[in-house]
């Protein structure tokens, strides 16, 4: 696989010399390859919002180097605008970022700065719209007259726009209602198949990075704890559950039921595989 | 005896079609942990904010500790009452130090000195941020943030506490430990909470879980009888929680397995009496 994004032994001290100093992101190496979904996981602190804020240089590292398609963002002032528009970050409830008059100049805006043609622009804002399920009358509304939820669409909307080769998000579904995460959930997943971007989503919750990812990163006082596949992942459960992440409950129903001598795997976290899992038990005897 | 009352609330947005609430008629008793349930649209938020008068019904009427929240000149009287926490702590924080923003609402009721700085101390305690009274507000993660903003609100001592989706940005520890700081709360110094909330394991912990949907309330009930109707869940658009999901495929008659399992236990004593069955 093709390496996109790289770091090498990145640190990332905030306040240094001061009383509170912290080094958020401690000596972390990391590769992400073209075309992966990767789910970046970790509890409030863990160092996955800093680290991230790297990977298009809005931050500097205090060590270490940040490289995209193997050149490094801070060689020189070009670079660093150049990783702007190849790493794509979306930030926790992107929909307070909206500013302009309407919906299509809003999703237009990072386009338009990256110097596209105007026809270029148009097709990429129409295409995106619809992607996040934005009607075409919506366009020329105001964003502040649409929903929380539309507002949000908007926002994803504008970064699908701009096409980056790498793109970040910071728990998108994060204060939507379960409809309204099923949705963006979907729209992440088309625009992935369609593009073929490289995808890294950043989550809290465990279920959503097994559904959507073939790959974790677990985040640990700014280390990176653990990276595999969900399988792998889920089979270090009780590890996750000591590092203080929300594992699914019926991971740690299998968990228990584990301690207590039944033959089950831990690396279940849907209700469809658990109840699949124990009426085989229950006919069969076999291990699942 | 009832803290919150509602009769016949109705409420409809400026220039909207329809009526956001549509006479929903509810009793919240003092010293009870309420939950309330539905999704985007289903009228929580907007109930919620009639509760300490941000919002006031269009028609029928919201008392709050036996003051109707229509009457102006009792408005300090509904909003000491009644504490709210929104969704998004960055709103909400003012000060540039933790506990001065901790202290602002006491500050604002004129309360001596000594007496600011115990309750700023209690406060911070009780949602475990003593560590950070002297940090810059800006510089917390989103989940320490909110717990500073529900310390705020702690520190005014109203008799009842209303949160917006307050855990809706924390992390599962964040989440956790501001929802046992609310318990604690609750148990302990007997305040009426009302929590609003997408997290199905938030609501099993309340005693009583609403359930709304179109501006109506559309299930009420204890957790347990409200998160073991699956189907009618399922119908509400809402996840009943995955231990009751699990019983419930397993037996959907619910002829061996009780599909009261709330909690990880309840379901693995149901899943022991499923193998051995």
């Amino acid at each position: 696989m093709n390496e996109v994004l790289r770091v090498e032994n990145l640190t990332h001290t905030y306040s240094p010399g001061t009383p509170f100093e912290k080094t958020a992101v401690d000596h972390v190496d990391f590769t992400a390859h073209r075309g992966e979904f990767i789910g970046l996981i970790g509890h409030t602190g863990s160092g996955k919002s800093t680290l991230i804020q790297h990977f298009n240089g809005l931050l500097t590292p205090t060590q270490g180097r940040v490289l995209i398609n193997g050149e490094d963002i801070h060689q020189n002032k070009d670079m660093t605008r150049a990783a702007r528009f190849a790493v794509g970050l979306v930030f926790q409830y992107p929909e307070y970022q909206l500013f302009e008059e309407t919906v299509f100049k809003d999703v237009a805006f990072g386009p338009k700065n990256m110097g596209l043609e105007k026809a270029e622009i148009d097709r990429r804002v129409r295409e995106n719209c619809r992607i996040v399920g934005l009607p075409d009358d919506v366009l020329e509304k105001s964003p502040f007259e649409l929903s929380g939820g539309q507002k949000r669409r908007v926002a994803l909307a504008g970064i699908f726009a701009m096409e980056p080769e790498v793109m970040v998000l910071d728990e998108p579904m994060a204060g939507l209602d379960p409809a309204g995460c099923a949705d963006v959930f979907r729209f992440i997943s088309e625009y992935h198949q369609k593009h073929g971007t490289t995808i890294i989503f950043v989550t809290h919750s465990m279920e959503y990075a097994a559904q959507m990812s073939q790959r974790i990163v677990v985040m640990d006082h700014g280390k990176i704890l653990m990276d595999g596949t969900p399988a792998q992942i889920f089979a270090r459960a009780d590890e996750l559950l000591a590092a203080g992440l929300d594992v699914p409950q019926v991971t740690q129903v299998f968990l228990e039921l584990g301690r207590r001598g039944i033959p089950v795997d831990p690396a279940v976290y849907t209700v469809e595989q658990a109840a699949a899992c124990l009426r085989a038990l229950k006919e069969g005897g076999a291990a699942c | 005896m009832a803290i919150i009352e509602t009769k016949d609330l109705t409420f409809r947005y400026e220039d909207a079609d329809s009526d956001a609430l549509c006479g929903v008629t509810l009793s919240i008793e003092e010293g009870s942990f309420t939950a309330i349930l539905g999704h985007n649209g289903s009228g929580k938020s907007t109930f919620a904010k009639h509760l300490n008068a941000i919002l006031l019904p269009s028609g029928g009427k919201v008392y709050v500790g036996g003051v109707d929240t229509a009457d102006e000149s009792r408005l300090f009287d509904v909003r000491k009452t009644a504490g709210m926490v929104f969704q998004n702590p960055d709103n909400q924080i003012v000060a540039t130090v933790v506990e001065e923003d901790v202290a602002f609402a006491c500050e604002n009721m004129g309360l001596p000195q000594e007496e600011i700085r115990k309750r700023v101390d209690e406060c911070l305690a009780a949602v475990g941020m003593s560590e950070y009274a002297r940090h810059a507000p800006h510089l917390l993660s989103g989940g320490q943030k909110q717990r500073v903003a529900i310390a705020g609100v702690l520190a005014m001592r109203p008799r009842c506490i209303v949160m917006d989706e307050p855990t809706a940005m924390l992390d599962p520890s964040g989440r956790a430990e501001v929802i046992r700081a609310v318990q604690q709360l609750n148990r302990e110094t007997g305040m009426t909470v009302i929590l609003i909330t997408h997290h199905m394991e938030e609501a099993a912990l309340a005693d009583r879980v609403i359930v709304m949907k179109q501006g109506k309330v559309a299930l009420d009930g204890t957790p347990k009888q409200v998160f073991s109707q699956v189907d009618r869940l399922r119908e509400l658009s809402l996840a009943a929680p995955q231990t009751v999901q699990l019983v419930h495929a397993l037996d959907p008659a619910g002829t061996v397995l009780s599909p009261e399992a709330l909690s990880v236990e309840e379901c693995v004593g149901q899943l022991m009496k499923y193998l051995e069955a």
